[in-house]
């Protein structure tokens, strides 16, 4: 019995937050639909959608600040209101704007959202200051901070209680270039060394690309598809997408003649080769010298933002 | 519920407004104070006392408290800290709760001066009159004023100030689902302003109709609850108190029927 419950337990870890077909309506009008997904434990989700996609309303339905009209969530394994209500202790979230109250300092900020979390250490305001690169803002209130330094303030509030699911929407609005890179650095650490799952939406792909470690497009309301790193690496891999009456022979040159391995044979039968992009003709002028006709012998592969337009419908929907 | 209470009592200390509310309040109390000894005297018109009924407790009390709410319940929505709260784990309730709480401290605070004033006012044994428009802390301070001061007087000065300080927390309890609901400070102040001039008006209706009296009683803005001196009686004390917690009772389950399942925006 014990072991069952045990095994059930670690299955239950598998996962920080489950989406069941969570749909959201505004007067009719539906803003989410089924969204299922499940954020696994030590991942970086990148949430990608048009403005209007409904990333932030996912956003807010997990956090508790809006219902969803159909489906649930579950966060921890734990599902129902009140048990996600507890749960969402274990949450920390910076969703559209931080949570700040301009007339008081970076560090009053701090203690106030401690206070609130009911953390008795007071070093960890020092601490979180130092990490978002605040420590030196001294009395200078809230409402005088630059937008970058109030998206730094809203990731260290984010950051108090040390959550287990962090939630980002746009945090990286406002930083400049040198802040992108100490907030990147800052959440790829915190994943790796805490093992926090984060999910982080932004506009930013290529930005976003060089942080996630899984990806989430969302397209009016819908969730178009998943994919991790490695899978949207092996999709945008730039290579030689060719064609061919005799795929077998085509396979046999590349191996014996031009003396690489470095392809993948599609189930539609075309060839993907990774090699030889900046020399193509030599590889033409090999497969002409062996009779192959080539039907098609073009050069494939994406960034995420045209991996994200191609998923959502091309350009039209962009 | 205490973490949230204590966060919103640390950010109230460290309000602009809230000092600025409170010396506003001072100076008013003491404006109406030195009327209150003026006008027995004859150094100044009674008909005057009209106009200083502006600054007078009841009326302050109708436009800063609603202030209060705004700022502190409306001003959470644009910080984004009751936002911040129900994300990390606080029910509704809790939320609903502890902003009243602070709320109530809020309002406590800037009466404060119009209680301690009234208090040095009557101990000094002078003679204090505002005439037909003394409510509140100034009816108090006219009906009370020659008293001969002793340690039961001063707490039975304490009981009244509480008392009268509670029926005003009830009052403006109403201001706990506008401020929840409309979000919009000016329309706070300006809804509850308004409200209070509404019942002022029903004076007469009050008069004219037993039922209807029997009725608004049942209110903070009825009854008697605002002429409570140390010459009540303890059922006079009771009733106010009972009145005034179910009346806040009621308001919070206004409250949270409407906030339970609302959008944070």
């Amino acid at each position: 019995m014990n072991v069952i419950l045990e095994r059930a337990g670690e299955k239950m870890k598998d996962y920080v937050l489950k989406t069941n077909n969570l749909t959201k309506s505004y007067h009719g009008v539906k803003v989410l639909e089924d969204v299922s997904v499940t954020l696994e434990a030590g991942k970086i989700y990148g949430l990608i959608g048009q403005n209007g996609a409904g990333k932030t309303t996912f956003m807010r339905i997990v956090a508790g600040l809006t219902f969803p009209t159909e489906g649930s969530a579950e966060l921890f394994g734990k599902k129902g209101d009140k048990n996600l209500q507890y749960e969402r202790k274990r949450l920390g979230c910076m969703i559209e704007y931080p949570s700040l109250i301009p007339y008081m300092t970076a560090q009053e900020n701090l203690t106030y959202h401690r206070v609130i979390r009911g953390i008795p250490s007071k070093t960890i305001e020092n601490e979180l200051l130092e990490l978002v690169g605040l420590s030196n803002t001294g009395k200078k209130k809230a409402k005088n901070f630059s937008l970058g330094m109030k998206q730094r303030l809203g990731i260290a509030i984010a950051l108090l209680g040390e959550p287990e699911l962090l939630i980002l929407d746009e945090p990286i609005n406002g930083l400049d270039p040198l802040g992108v890179v100490e907030i990147r650095n800052l959440l790829i650490k915190l994943c790796e060394e805490r093992q926090i799952t984060i999910l982080i939406s932004s506009h930013n792909l290529p930005e976003l690309y060089h942080v996630a470690t899984n990806y989430l497009i969302i397209h009016k309301g819908s969730i178009k598809k998943s994919i991790t790193l490695a899978e949207l690496d092996e999709s945008c891999k730039h290579h030689i997408l060719i064609g061919c009456d005799q795929p077998e022979k085509l396979v046999s040159v590349l191996e014996m003649q031009l003396g690489t391995t470095n392809y993948k044979v599609m189930p539609n039968k075309t060839v993907k080769l990774y090699d030889f992009l900046d020399d193509k003709e030599l590889v033409a002028r090999a497969f002409a010298d062996n009779g192959i006709v080539v039907t098609n012998f073009s050069i494939e592969g994406d960034t995420l933002e045209n991996y994200f337009i191609s998923v959502i419908g091309g350009d039209q929907n962009a | 519920m205490l973490n949230l209470i204590q966060a919103d009592l640390y950010k109230m200390s460290k309000s602009f407004a809230i000092k600025i509310l409170f010396v506003v309040t001072t100076l008013c109390a003491l404006a109406v104070a030195t009327m209150a000894y003026l006008i027995p005297q004859g150094q100044i018109d009674p008909k005057m006392a009209e106009t200083f009924f502006l600054f007078s407790d009841v009326n302050m009390i109708s436009i800063l408290g609603a202030a209060i709410a705004s700022i502190f319940i409306c001003g959470d929505f644009d910080n984004k800290t009751i936002h911040d709260a129900i994300a990390s784990g606080c029910s509704r309730g809790t939320v609903i709760f502890s902003k009243t709480i602070v709320f109530f401290c809020g309002l406590g605070f800037i009466l404060l001066p119009y209680a301690i004033i009234t208090g040095i006012a009557l101990s000094s044994g002078s003679k204090f009159d505002m005439g037909s428009v003394a409510v509140g802390f100034l009816n108090m301070l006219t009906k009370e004023s020659g008293i001969v001061f002793s340690a039961s007087v001063l707490l039975k000065m304490i009981a009244v100030a509480l008392t009268l300080m509670l029926v005003y927390m009830a009052q403006l309890s109403i201001c706990v689902p506008l401020a929840l609901v409309l979000k919009k400070p000016v329309l706070v102040v300006v809804i509850y302003y308004g409200f209070t001039l509404l019942c002022a008006s029903f004076t007469g209706l009050r008069s004219s109709s037993e039922v209807f009296d029997k009725i608004f009683s049942l209110t903070p803005y009825g009854g008697n609850y605002m002429f409570i001196t140390m010459s009540s009686g303890a059922g006079d004390f009771i009733k106010a108190i009972a009145v005034s917690l179910v009346f806040i009772t009621v308001m919070l389950a206004v409250t949270y029927s409407i906030f339970r399942k609302s959008e944070i925006k």
